[in-house]
């Protein structure tokens, strides 16, 4: 189902449940994890089949092949 | 031609162009100006080069007991002759020994001893000239390094073995490489490249020298400081200080292999990241980079690490998306950069993994990320 979003547009999810996190049709997240998840994009939770049964139906793309090689990286001013 | 006594000329500056002596253990020459020896030196002895002049040497030598250069060059090879050498050890107190070598990647075996002051020279810029084999002991004294670019801009390479180290480097002009098959004879001394000139690196060395670097991208565009293998296993570290001279702009780049600085890139002057592949510099608690120049991404990646708590976040994104993963849950108010030199990116959602309750507010303008 998908989370809705607070007043800030802000959707979370603290579950262990399958997570998938969508912007347009790209998959911005897919796992089963036990860490949080705080999104402005949007928040979908299940199982794993419920989730692949949405991608199936949205039509959604998985490029997180792209990783972090175009120039960006993060740097913790801790 | 075999040097079996004495044979001093009279001194007369105008005429005489070197004066050779004899010793039971040396023959000894003095020159004053140019003067090519094309026949084979051969005998149980040793020659020494004294005097202003430049002596060149373009035969297959195979006297044994070494070469010492006291003053003035001594110049192996015309260009010309492919297997011109100097046998064994060749000790430097001082002046400068020149190569100029025909065959492309020459190896050049034997020992150098520096005991002052010296300088080793590269000729031919058609030709790359490696220095392999032998050991370089530095005995704590400076080398400076030339690389002729007249002709071309292939390199020097250092591959030998370490002997004592060098106490500074200076490279004038030109490349100077040293390659991770070796032991690195070029180990620990403070390395100090001018304005154009070039220190690179192939395969995987673990570079523990301490750098100025006094700006341009080397003589070839590719960086003043460069790895140039393309294999993407050769993951070059550096692990000293890097100091960018006040003032100038340095380049820095890779083609397909990656290339780490994990020591402290300081100073006022300004790192421009060139070439495809990625450079990763490393901030820790104890080592954070504060050079206060610009930093310019002209090609490639450049990846600036800090780690947060004990694990460094990882980031993925699209053109409008950004999602950050944490192993440690951030609190509110910690501050992420996106070190992105002259591009900035504004996204349209963010997400984090493993920040429980918390968001985050981006700003393109100066590239953070805030956790609220």
């Amino acid at each position: 189902m998908i989370i809705s979003p607070n007043e800030q547009g802000w959707a979370f999810d603290e579950s262990t449940a399958w997570k998938l996190v969508y912007d347009g049709s790209t998959i911005i997240f897919f796992d089963e994890t036990e860490k949080s998840i705080s999104t402005q994009s949007v928040l979908f939770v299940g199982t794993k089949d419920e989730c692949e049964a949405e991608i199936a139906r949205l039509g959604l793309v998985d490029v997180s092949a792209q990783g972090n090689d175009n120039g960006l990286d993060l740097h913790a001013d801790a | 031609m075999k040097l079996n006594d004495s044979s001093a000329a009279k001194v007369g500056a105008s005429v005489v162009s070197f004066i050779a002596s004899a010793t039971a253990a040396f023959r000894q020459f003095t020159i004053y100006s140019a003067t090519t020896f094309s026949t084979v030196i051969s005998g149980a002895f040793g020659i020494v080069k004294n005097g202003p002049g430049t002596l060149t040497l373009t035969a297959t030598n195979t006297y044994t007991g070494g070469t010492i250069v006291n003053a003035g060059t001594l110049q192996i090879g015309n260009g010309a002759n492919n297997t011109a050498l100097v046998v064994g050890t060749t000790t430097l107190n001082g002046g400068n020994l020149a190569y100029n070598l025909s065959a492309n990647n020459f190896a050049v075996s034997g020992a150098i001893t520096l005991s002052a002051t010296a300088t080793v020279t590269k000729l031919n810029g058609l030709r790359q000239i490696n220095l392999q084999s032998g050991t370089l002991n530095g005995g704590g004294q400076t080398l400076n390094i030339y690389v002729d670019t007249t002709a071309g801009t292939l390199p020097l390479y250092f591959n030998g073995t370490a002997g004592t180290s060098l106490g500074q480097i200076n490279i004038l002009n030109g490349g100077v490489g040293q390659d991770g098959t070796g032991g690195l004879p070029l180990r620990n001394a403070a390395i100090n490249i001018s304005s154009g000139a070039q220190f690179r690196t192939y395969t995987s060395p673990t570079i523990n020298n301490n750098f100025t670097l006094n700006g341009g991208a080397g003589p070839d565009g590719n960086g003043a400081l460069w790895n140039e293998s393309v294999v993407a296993a050769h993951t070059p570290i550096y692990t000293g200080t890097i100091t960018l001279a006040t003032g100038t702009n340095s380049s820095v780049g890779n083609s397909t292999s990656a290339f780490s600085i994990t020591g402290k890139i300081t100073g006022a002057g300004s790192f421009t990241k060139v070439g495809t592949g990625i450079l990763s510099t490393f901030s820790t608690l104890t080592v954070s980079n504060d050079y206060t120049g610009s930093t310019t991404i002209s090609a490639g990646t450049l990846r600036v690490l800090k780690p947060f708590a004990t694990t460094t976040p990882t980031a993925s994104f699209t053109a409008t998306t950004l999602s950050v993963s944490f192993s440690v849950a951030p609190t509110a108010g910690t501050t992420f950069r996106f070190f992105q030199g002259t591009t900035t990116n504004t996204y349209a959602t963010v997400t984090l993994v493993g920040a429980p309750g918390r968001t985050g507010v981006y700003t393109s303008a100066n590239s953070t990320l805030t956790i609220a």
